[in-house]
């Protein structure tokens, strides 16, 4: 099969479906404050990091985690990586260009949302969303430490270029 | 036989022409449209691979070592979409229809010789994969590219001109 269904339809999908739908209404409740050309870089930016982390440190040699139910790539790892994974970075750019933060400040917000976000991968991983095989939460934080800046790092680019109006 | 080591210092080689050939895309086109095509290009070879390989079965893999893994990973990530993203390029300019189709297929073989390259070396096992599968795989990705590059072109222009769409 191309895209695989779940074996079992359980916690995991129903974490994945309410998430996504979450965050799918949150993004059109909250305020936007990026133009649609940043949104673009940043949301295509994310799924690529998400599908790079399961091509390189989720598939042998290295097998550090998996998705879902089995190590094939099923429907839900499609809504996992095309709309669960990128709203998150969306949201911390979309807030850090409403209030823009600078210097500590700045370090701050990007430790409180990577804490945020290693919050909500503790829940997921016990919905059994992520499987660890020797991959470890403290790791995930230094991650989202680095993929935040490089998110805001990049809005920042785009939105000089092409301002919000 | 070529040694592993020599085809690593190959694909760096080429990795690096092929972010070099970006960066003159970017001064072509804009750096909003090379990064989110660059991002969505990864993000169709990456998925048309898993499906290919992990899901149908229809070619075998299995690196032993990482470096035979990385091998395969830094065209991947660089070469390939490099020669997607000028084939997009190549597909939106001004040449003659004859032009482009000739410099279609030269890319598209290109593409395909990559994993030819791979099979000749004991890296990747076609199971039920040939050149012409291939050949359809990057037509269906240039596609999808071409659309997506076609939208994103237009909305960079109309935020350009100040239009809000």
């Amino acid at each position: 099969m191309i895209l695989p269904l779940p074996e079992r339809f359980d916690a995991n999908e129903i974490f994945i479906i309410i998430s996504s739908l979450l965050t799918l209404v949150l993004l059109f409740l909250l305020p936007r404050r990026l133009s649609v050309v940043t949104i673009h870089v940043i949301w295509t930016f994310n799924i690529y990091l998400a599908l790079l982390a399961d091509i390189t440190i989720g598939i042998k040699p290295n097998d550090f985690y998996f998705t879902i139910d089995h190590e094939k790539h099923e429907l839900f790892d499609i809504f996992l990586h095309f709309f669960t994974y990128p709203s998150i970075p969306y949201f911390v750019v979309n807030f850090y260009q409403q209030y823009k933060p600078k210097s500590l400040n700045l370090l701050v917000y990007i430790i409180f949302c990577a804490g945020v976000a290693i919050a909500l991968e503790w829940i997921s991983v016990k919905f059994h969303v992520f499987t660890y095989t020797g991959w470890k939460l403290s790791l995930s934080f230094m991650v989202y430490l680095v993929v935040f800046a490089a998110n805001i790092g990049l809005s920042n680019i785009i939105e000089k270029k092409y301002p919000f109006k | 036989m070529v040694s592993t080591l020599t085809t690593v210092w190959l694909f760096i080689f080429l990795a690096i022409l092929s972010f070099a050939s970006l960066y003159v895309l970017m001064k072509k086109r804009s750096v909003a449209y090379v990064l989110a095509s660059y991002f969505l290009s990864n993000i169709l070879i990456t998925n048309t691979g898993i499906i290919i390989n992990l899901n149908l079965e229809l070619t075998k893999q299995d690196p032993s070592s990482q470096l035979i893994f990385w091998t395969q990973k830094i065209p991947e990530l660089s070469l390939k979409p490099a020669l997607l993203l000028w084939s997009i390029y190549i597909l939106f300019s001004k040449r003659t229809i004859f032009r482009k189709l000739i410099y279609l297929f030269i890319f598209q073989t290109a593409l395909v010789s990559i994993e030819i390259y791979f099979v000749h070396i004991n890296y990747l096992e076609w199971v039920h994969w040939n050149i012409f599968y291939g050949y359809i795989r990057y037509f269906v990705i240039i596609l999808l590219l071409a659309i997506y590059s076609f939208y994103l072109e237009k909305r960079i222009y109309s935020d350009k001109k100040g239009e809000y769409v």
